[in-house]
């Protein structure tokens, strides 16, 4: 069951890219563009999340949220580039469930997306928790790969350079992209750190019959075929 | 005022009365009255002169008593004045009181300037992050550029970020007293959340990073804090050569805690040490690595300041630097007097 969200979001530029990224995601979005029938938009569309900008023409973001909180329970999140503790205390108070700042990255709105989804509707519980790929499985619960009877228990950066491979399956991923979503992940590995990491990934790949699950493209990164 | 100052400011009346008294003592003696009489006469006729002025004398004190004292006290106004008890002393307060009124007026004029001014700076600064955010948005879509011209782009749109950001916190110091809202924070999450934001930077420039082991408290404002740390982090960034390293940890004393991010940089020459936190000031470092504006770690210190820590700078030319917030531990009613 794919999971609808409504975006309120009046610079059309941001909400396009964010309901492009998040169509990536898996999800399905309903973009409001009459911003004086949100409610009407809510009601109709019956989406299962709300994105809510706080500036928008005629009514505001708070208003929206009050009106939408007076017939639905749905989460709220909402999304402005204002900061300051009254706005935070703001949405709260109107029902917003959660609060991203602008500029934001996409990975911090999909993570706190699906949070929300989480508690609301028991969501992960759909989320598949592997990830399968020629044989190897990567099972996302508890950071092992698994082929036909043998498994190996992968390290938390192991595991994380893993699942970023085979979730680009197919791409030649550069190794300052590998570094980047390590840092993301707060573990600040270096160069030599990370050759040493996808070295041990190989090794414990060869163990379960694969040595050559992840191919070296030279000066450009690595990629899983 | 004194009483030799008043007696002063009565000279002529002085000269007045000597020179009235020698002529009626002159004419007296003229007229054929004794000596007797005309000393009598004269030496009465002072008396009498030198009573007035120390009646006077007492009578005005009191005013210029007050005047003084409010002269010494804060913030007075010219009605907290003392009432005049001469036409000529009501004319100058009512001079004063317009001088004052014409004060207050541009005063007041200022402040509009100055709170319109802030409010279209923050409106400003909210406006151009949408652009900023919507640009962030399709670089990560990144497909359309060649990686080489997105990498560039997003360095060159972080810059721009990072500017907007200061600029924001430049213009809510002054308004700091209603922004702020003191927790008990982990230092480390912070730390680590400013390198999360420069990790392209780090990457890039394949600087190392190293944070010490487990956690440590203080208590900050979250928001505030990050701001300071992320500006010392950019500063170490600035001047650290590709392949450094930079490095947080932390200690405390019994006095303070304290929080350091130390780099292997260039380091600062001693005789600018104590200027790194001034506005605008650059240095050598500034002019000759990389642009400053040399606001970053004024705003820090600035910050700080309000907050109630402290920022320290140490640093040695060609092995590195190394900035220290220091958290003040608040000595407890409990310990007052204590061993």
């Amino acid at each position: 069951m794919s999971m609808k969200l409504m975006i309120v979001e009046d610079d059309p530029t941001i909400r396009e890219l964010i309901a492009e990224a998040l169509g990536k995601w898996g999800f399905e979005t309903w973009v409001e563009e009459d911003f004086g029938q949100v409610l009407a938009g809510f009601i109709r569309e019956a989406p299962h999340l709300v994105l809510m900008d706080i500036n928008l023409p005629s009514f505001d973001g708070f208003y929206w949220c009050s009106r939408i909180r007076e017939v639905s329970k749905v989460p709220i999140l909402f999304l402005s580039s204002r900061d300051t503790p009254m706005d935070m205390v703001m949405s709260m108070n109107m029902g917003g469930d959660d609060f991203v700042q602008k500029p934001f990255h996409m990975d911090v709105l999909v993570a706190k997306i699906q949070a929300l989804l989480r508690r609301a509707y028991s969501y992960l519980d759909l989320q598949p928790s592997v990830i399968e790929h020629d044989g190897v499985v990567l099972d996302l619960k508890d950071g092992t790969i698994v082929r036909g009877d043998s498994r190996a228990e992968l390290t938390k950066t192991e595991f994380a350079i893993m699942n970023l491979l085979m979730r680009s399956k197919g791409v030649i991923v550069s190794r300052t992209k590998i570094m980047r979503a390590l840092w993301e992940d707060e573990s600040f590995v270096d160069e030599n750190t990370l050759t040493v990491n996808i070295g041990r990934l190989r090794r414990k790949l060869a163990e379960l019959g694969r040595e050559d699950f992840i191919a070296t493209r030279k000066g450009q990164g690595y990629i899983v075929p | 005022m004194t009483f030799a100052d008043y007696a002063k400011d009565k000279a002529p009346f002085h000269a007045f009365a000597i020179g009235l008294t020698a002529f009626v003592a002159l004419m007296m003696a003229v007229s054929g009255v004794d000596s007797g009489t005309v000393l009598y006469t004269a030496s009465t006729c002072l008396l009498f002169a030198i009573g007035y002025v120390c009646a006077g004398y007492a009578f005005r004190k009191s005013f210029y008593r007050e005047l003084k004292l409010s002269m010494n006290a804060k913030d007075v106004k010219v009605d907290h004045l003392p009432k005049p008890q001469t036409k000529g002393q009501a004319r100058l307060l009512a001079f004063a009181r317009h001088l004052q009124d014409e004060h207050e007026g541009q005063l007041r004029r200022l402040r509009t300037e100055i709170r319109e001014h802030q409010d279209f700076v923050m409106s400003w600064i909210h406006e151009v992050k949408l652009p900023i955010a919507a640009v962030r948005l399709l670089l990560a879509r990144g497909e359309a550029l060649p990686e080489e011209l997105a990498d560039k782009l997003e360095d060159e749109i972080s810059k721009i970020d990072n500017y907007v950001e200061q600029a924001l916190y430049f213009s809510r110091i002054d308004s700091f007293s209603r922004d702020y809202y003191i927790a008990e924070l982990q230092l480390q999450t912070i730390v680590k959340a400013s390198v999360r934001k420069y990790a392209k930077l780090f990457i890039n420039k394949r600087i190392a990073f190293e944070i010490q082991e487990g956690e440590i408290r203080a208590y900050s404002d979250g928001k505030w804090l990050a701001f300071i740390v992320e500006q010392i982090m950019a500063n170490a960034l600035k001047y650290t050569p590709e392949h450094g390293r930079i490095a947080a940890g932390w200690d405390e004393d019994a006095a303070e805690k304290r929080l350091w991010i130390e780099d292997n940089g260039i380091g600062i020459p001693a005789e600018e040490l104590g200027r790194v936190f001034d506005k605008g000031f650059t240095g050598t470092n500034g002019r000759s690595h990389a642009k400053s504006t040399g606001l970053g770690l004024y705003l820090a210190k600035q910050m700080a300041l309000k907050l109630g820590h402290r920022l320290s700078v140490r640093s040695e030319p060609g092995a590195g630097t190394r900035l220290t917030i220091h958290f003040p531990k608040f000595r407890s009613y409990m310990d007052v007097g204590g061993p």
